[in-house]
């Protein structure tokens, strides 16, 4: 027999043994990530008790005590994955503020409030990393957000939330396996901050009776399904561009997107009556993946009487996309949206003057921003804050935010989705000022799952930094008129 | 007009992209032999190399090292290009060395499945590496604005594909007018050639490495400005890239390259007209002009059947017939799948289902690939098409479940049926090249069309049988075991469809197709129909397992059948064993999504270099089985039962076993007279068969002899139809010109080869076996096989290979497979070749009692005490033409005869078909 045959048969032998035995402990012991998560949960606790232990609080740990004894023992020893180097990294974390001559972290982060209640279960989706696309960041920061709700705000609703992560490896299968892996694990509810795989991850947390909140996605169908809130206005990305041309008072619009259906779709489908309700003509300029240079269909818009283009893709595509638009000397505005914007300096990319739709805040001196970057900086230091750790903090926080009237009681999907939809308006994580979502099905007609109309708009500088937003109204253009 | 010059002049940068690739791909397989997936990946090696050498860094890609050393000092534009080059053509080295060295007299496909591997590694690691942040790349080529008309042009857009061009000129310069490129060619014409002129081959093909490396490399430079450097950047432009290669043959760099420059220039000119013209399809229409491009080339050029001195390899691992069905292994193989579905659960049960999908899926490569040697591209998505499919006949239709999916299946297997149509004109490589192409079209206009397929894919509705609900069910339901066991009674029943294709007769005219079409088509077997067979029954299987990865999805998308990934599970199939159900069940394991993922996964944690492993599996396996493990495993068998047999002899003919003249086949129809008026054969401007007119009557021997080189067996290939000619063929008063080869067999016009083949993989009575479609094409009865062996003193040796037995009997297995087709007219191309002098005998003995029998029979022999002995009638061919016509004593006395043979045997004149 030869060595790798052997292997192959060795490690299929192992695993039908492995996995027959692991059987029967499945149901008692949770899912492997989860084990990671629960470190996640667990080095929550240690902060407030090292920084300000309340008394008030003590009396009210006593019910989970047990949990908390937990927390400072893998607080001690850093057995969990992830978390590790965080946890190391955090006693050396005290030191810094000094460093730092901006308020200490402590002062952003507020009041201490642990949560006190039993520990839920909270599922977190993520697209992790692959060749194509790596969303790795997303998680660190969802657990941030995590650690920081469950020690600072008491949690969701006052329980402790317990992160489940579940990486889709970018596959629509992968994403199905998910929503099943974490629906076997007992979730209340699903998160994520963005995702390539929306509609299979809302398809299956609808079927499976799940909420599933998301930070920022433009799924038609994700809008109109019934346990799912979208915390931002994602048609923004496809209805502020339309403003722009209708404030500017141009006729005719391109939108460039990557031709597969889950992105041009809903493009093809809702831009017509958007730009519509605007008056103005949209053309889609669909690219199909493996197209080395886009100035030919770009070019073949501009001759079809194309005034502003909007582009809607990840940073390649967009440097791309705007590449081609300068190459061909085309001297209407040019909209983008958050994920466009990265550090790729392409020579004949000029960012100055490009337009940014934006949902959320990316201004330090913005109350929220702060405090991201001040739970980063406790929770998760060195880790990446680029706009998918933004996302995935931002779903878990908003998570956090919309359940703080979860009543007395068992939770269950019933009570987490029946809170949701009766939520108070609360500050929009990474929102400017002021901002706030709402998760109570009205905030549009059109996409009853989106739970804020707001969107903000900022002309980039050289270095592709905003110079200020204000406010873009979207409410005309999103009427069904 | 204008606008139409306008698109073209831009996509000069797509065309530029294309024809660089393209152009490292020609480079590359001149020299190796590889078609080298991995192109651009190396292309893309040499950007990221090239952009951290002008910020000052020196990438390293090696695993636990750092990600780049500081250099001190951003290089300069050319030396940053040059050292770029040279790590580039170090990378080809190493390649080489460590890849394709060993593999050098692996078969094409080998080549291929390694460089596919390389391609996974080094994505993966770069992937891993360099995370997908773009790196941004300043202009390496003058960039300024030139204005045409009022549409601006970058210069450096047009300086690319200039640069391109003149590479490719250099390139073909060196080859042809330098010492190392004249000793290139000739290490890839023979590689003992190479050594009589004193090179070492090994350093040759190393130094082509090297360069068509830099070549890659080059191209990956000049791309960079143009596409942000990610590691997934390159992966898609491989396929214009090929069909650029194969417009050049592969062969030469110039044509090429300006099919590249035409792709992308005809790629923009599509664009614009789908933004122009709204009834043209809004997704994939440039797509199709690669497909275009290449199907164009490759009819236009190729011939329906192989010509005599195309080199028939064997390429792939035998395909053994399995013994019995039902053995204790595919038993307790089928206990356990059942006891793992229902004791695992979550994501074990889903990879074990997981991996019964990705095995029925494989089996369809094992039909069309393993069986009747077609390589397609495009197995992964068929099966997508049937998933498709499915959506709309399950909600729309509301077609109930055992029928949808087989509905599915057949709709798969008619567009398998269409991808495989291309492989009725060529064969080989380019094969796979169009299918992966085809592959490609059907992606890009449905799978990701919007005006087909939803932002959220195509919805399937579960399957219930019964009112049993076969679902895959959602939430902690999933993956429930009743889908587990429908996948699992679904991988069942195909694989014993398989097994039971194999000992069929069709699966023998597709092994017969595999391993020689000509002799395939000499045996009355139409190797269109079995083309289109194996193509049709290939791809309903694929559509079964899409269909079933349809339902376990409940709404498909284009994400799961991506082209990339189908060349990856070729590759796992390959590996794997392509010739054996084993194999296709070893495949579903190997598999991302399957079984032996999940523990590396269970084993190692979530690898990040999971990619890279699969990938250094994939090369090793080729390497260390170039025919696929799942083939050793049979191969070992195989020696078992050789072993079980020792006691049987196998060498020398029973020449004892004289047959008595009513032991030859009865005729069973009047043999009719063949007559072959004024056959005229021209291989371009050499006349090889000039206006020969013969007859054989029926119940005679006429001898066919002259010098090498005479035209003998292609007037043979002439009269039975396997070369074009002029003149006229008849059969009693029937015309046969029009008619092709395997018809002309049905009417009665059996051959044999000079080189015998016979199928090595198929048992004598299989090989015989293949012979009995004449007879079926003509609807008669078939007689018993066991009655005819024990005729011919081979009753022992029907269940052995024909590639076990002496050169006499496979002689004799040839003319059996000839004679069981009940012809009229046998035309024997040297039977006597490699046999002794009483074996000789014997034959003429045997040849004797057939024409005994009533049939003609022409032969063609160098034995001249056989011919002289046994022919009633003589002709003698020199130079194509006809010199003398006898009996054996006026033959014997002809003073031209003797003249040509001892004359002019060794003439100085071009020979004109290679060979008697």
């Amino acid at each position: 027999m030869s060595p790798i045959l052997k292997l192959i048969a060795f490690l299929t032998l192992l695993a039908l043994l492995s996995a027959a035995c692991g059987n029967d402990d499945e149901g008692a012991l949770p899912a492997p990530t989860e084990e990671s998560t629960d470190d996640g949960a667990a080095e929550d606790s240690p902060p407030p008790d090292e920084d300000a232990p309340e008394p008030d609080d003590g009396a009210e740990a006593e019910p989970v005590d047990q949990e908390t004894s937990d927390d400072d023992m893998s607080a001690d020893e850093p057995s969990g994955e992830d978390e590790a180097p965080t946890e190391e990294e955090a006693p050396a974390e005290s030191d810094e503020p000094s460093e730092e001559d901006e308020a200490p972290a402590s002062a952003v982060l507020g009041e201490p409030s642990p949560a006190t209640g039993e520990a839920i279960k909270v599922g977190f989706i993520s697209d992790g990393k692959s060749d194509a696309i790596d969303n790795s960041s997303e998680t660190p920061a969802a657990e941030a957000a995590a650690s920081y709700a469950n020690d600072y705000i008491g949690g969701a609703g006052g329980r402790v939330i317990e992160l489940v992560t579940c990486d889709t490896e970018q596959t629509p299968a992968g994403a199905q396996d998910c929503v099943a892996e974490l629906a076997s694990a007992g979730v209340v509810a699903i998160l994520n901050g963005v995702s390539g795989q929306t509609e299979t991850i809302n398809a299956g947390a609808n079927e499976a009776g799940i909420p599933f909140m998301q930070n920022g996605g433009i799924s038609q169908e994700a809008f109109g399904s019934p346990l799912t809130h979208v915390m931002t206005n994602g048609l923004a990305t496809l209805v502020g561009p339309a403003a722009v041309a209708s404030e500017l008072g141009l006729s005719k619009a391109g939108i460039i997107v990557i031709d597969v259906p889950a992105a041009s779709g809903p493009i093809s489908g809702a831009a017509p009556l958007f730009y519509g309700n605007a008056g103005i003509a949209v053309e889609i300029v669909a690219i199909a993946p493996g197209t080395p240079d886009m100035t030919p269909q770009v070019q073949a818009a501009i001759s079809n009487g194309v005034e502003q283009f909007a582009i809607i893709g990840d940073e390649p595509f967009c440097t791309s996309a705007i590449s081609a638009i300068q190459l061909l000397g085309f001297e209407g505005p040019v909209v983008v949206i958050g994920p466009c914007v990265g550090e790729t300096s392409i020579a004949e990319v000029e960012m100055e003057g490009i337009l940014l739709i934006g949902l959320t805040s990316d201004d330090p001196a913005d109350a929220e921003v702060a405090l991201f970057l001040a739970v980063m900086d406790e929770y998760a230091p060195g880790a990446l804050t680029d706009s998918i750790a933004r996302s995935g903090y931002s779903a878990v926080l908003g998570f956090a935010r919309a359940l703080a009237g979860h009543p007395e009681g068992g939770v269950t999907t019933e009570s987490v989705q029946e809170t949701i939809l009766a939520m108070e308006p609360a500050p929009m994580p990474l929102g400017p000022d002021g901002a706030t979502f709402q998760c109570n099905r009205q905030a549009i007609a059109l996409a009853p799952a989106i739970c804020s109309a707001a969107s903000v708009i900022t002309a980039l500088n050289s270095e592709g930094q905003n110079t200020g937003y204000r406010e873009l109204d979207l409410s005309d253009l999103l009427s069904l008129g | 007009m204008a606008d139409h010059l306008i698109f073209l002049l831009l996509g000069l940068a797509n065309g530029a992209v294309f024809a660089s690739l393209a152009l490292a791909l020609v480079v590359t397989f001149r020299s190796s032999g590889v078609v080298n997936f991995a192109t651009s990946a190396i292309a893309l090696y040499g950007s990221y190399t090239f952009a951290f050498l002008r910020k000052g860094e020196l990438l390293v890609l090696i695993p636990g090292l750092p990600t780049s050393v500081g250099l001190g000092w951003p290089f300069p534009l050319w030396l940053a290009i040059l050292t770029a080059l040279a790590i580039t053509s170090l990378l080809g080295l190493l390649l080489y060395g460590l890849v394709f060295r060993p593999l050098r007299r692996a078969p094409a496909v080998a080549k291929a499945v390694a460089s596919v591997g390389v391609l996974v590694v080094l994505t993966g690691l770069m992937g891993v590496r360099l995370g997908t942040r773009p790196v941004g790349v300043d202009d390496v080529l003058p960039s300024e604005i030139w204005m045409i008309g009022d549409v601006r042009i970058a210069s450096d857009r047009i300086w690319f594909a200039l640069v391109v061009l003149v590479v490719a000129t250099s390139l073909w310069g060196l080859f042809r007018f330098t010492p190392f490129g004249l000793s290139t060619r000739a290490a890839a014409e023979t590689e003992r050639g190479a050594y009589l002129s004193g090179l070492s081959p090994d350093r040759i093909a190393a130094l082509n490495w090297m360069l068509s490396a830099a070549v890659a490399g080059g191209a990956g430079i000049l791309i960079a400005p143009i596409v942000p450097l990610v590691p997934v950047a390159y992966s898609l432009f491989i396929i214009p890239a090929l069909a650029a290669a194969i417009v050049g043959r592969f062969q030469f760099m110039l044509p090429a390259v300006v099919a590249g420059l035409a792709i992308g220039m005809l790629q923009s000119e599509m664009q614009f007209l789908t933004a122009t013209h709204d009834w043209l399809p809004s997704s994939g229409m440039p797509d199709l002009i690669p497909l275009f491009l290449i199907l164009l080339v490759l009819v236009i050029r190729a011939a329906p059947l192989p010509g005599r001195g195309a080199v028939v390899q064997r390429t792939l691992g035998s395909a053994p017939r399995p013994d019995r069905r039902v053995t204790p292994l595919s038993i307790v193989g089928a206990a356990a799948a059942v006891a793992a579905l229902i004791l695992l659960d979550g994501s074990w049960r889903t990879a074990v289902i997981m991996t019964f999908i990705f095995s029925i899926m494989s089996l369809s490569y094992v039909v069309i690939t393993g069986y009747a040697g077609q390589v397609s591209l495009a197995q992964l998505t068929l099966a997508g098409s049937a998933g498709f499919l499915l959506g709309p006949l399950t909600t729309s239709w509301s077609i109930p479940f055992p029928i949808a999916p087989v509905v599915a299946a057949l709709g798969a297997a008619a567009i398998g049926v269409v991808v495989g149509l291309p492989a009725l004109r060529i064969r080989g490589l380019p094969v796979a090249v169009v299918t992966l192409a085809l592959a490609l079209a059907l992606e890009s206009m449905w799978f990701r069309n919007n005006d087909f397929v939803g932002a959220a894919g195509v919805e399937i509705e579960d399957p219930s049988l019964f009112g049993i609900d076969l679902g895959a069910g959602s939430g902690a339901a999933f993956p429930r075991a009743a889908f587990g066991a429908m996948v699992l009674v679904v991988l069942v029943l195909v694989a014993f469809g398989i097994s039971y294709l194999r000992t069929s007769r069709l699966g023998s005219e597709m092994l017969a197709v595999r391993a020689n079409e000509r002799s395939a088509a000499a045996s009355g077997v139409s190797v269109v129909r079995v083309k289109v067979m194996a193509f049709a029954v290939g791809s309903f299987i694929a559509g079964l397992g899409g269909a079933m990865l349809g339902y376990r999805l409940g709404s498909v998308t284009f994400d799961s059948f991506t082209v990339l990934l189908g060349l990856s599970l070729l590759a796992t199939a390959y590996i794997a064993g392509i010739t054996s159900v084993t194999g296709g069940l070893l495949t579903g394991i190997g598999t991302l999504g399957g079984l032996f993922p999940e523990v590396l996964d269970t084993l190692f944690g979530s690898a990040e270099y999971f990619g890279t492993i699969i990938g250094a599996f994939l090369i090793m396996g080729t390497i260390r089985y170039k025919e696929g493990c799942g083939g050793l495993v049979l191969e070992k068998r195989r020696a078992y039962h050789e072993r079980r047999r020792q006691d049987t002899p196998v060498s020398g003919l029973q020449l004892s076993s004289s047959l008595s003249p009513d032991r030859v086949e009865p005729r069973l129809r009047a043999a009719r007279l063949l007559e072959v008026r004024n056959v005229t054969v021209r291989f371009g401007g050499v006349l090889a068969v000039n206006d020969v007119s013969l007859t054989v009557e029926p119940g005679t021997v006429v001898g066919l002899i002259g010098p090498n080189g005479a035209g003998k067996t292609t007037l043979v290939d002439a009269i039975t139809g396997f070369t074009p000619s002029d003149g006229s063929v008849l059969l009693g008063s029937q015309v046969l010109d029009s008619r092709p080869p395997h018809q002309r067999v049905r009417d009665g016009l059996s051959r044999t080869f000079q080189t015998i083949e016979l199928y090595n993989d198929l048992s004598l009575r299989e090989n015989i076996l293949v012979g009995q479609a004449a007879i079926r094409g003509r609807g008669e009865e078939l007689p018993n096989l066991d009655t005819v062996l024990e005729r011919f003193g081979l009753g022992d040796l029907g269940d052995r290979y024909a590639g076990e037995i002496s050169q006499g009997q496979r002689q004799l297995v040839s003319i059996l497979r000839a004679m069981v087709g009940n012809p009229e007219v046998l035309l024997l191309d040297e039977p006597a070749g490699g046999l002794d002098s009483n074996e000789s005998v014997w034959l003429g003995r045997r040849i004797r009692e057939i024409a005994d029998g009533g049939v003609g029979v022409l032969l063609i022999d160098h034995d001249m005490h056989l011919i002289l002995g046994l022919c009633d009638q003589i002709e003698v061919l020199n130079f194509g033409s006809l010199i003398a016509s006898g009996s054996p004593e006026e033959i014997r006395s002809d003073p031209t005869v003797t003249a040509a043979y001892l004359g002019e045997t060794h003439s100085t004149r071009p020979e004109a078909s290679g060979g008697p």
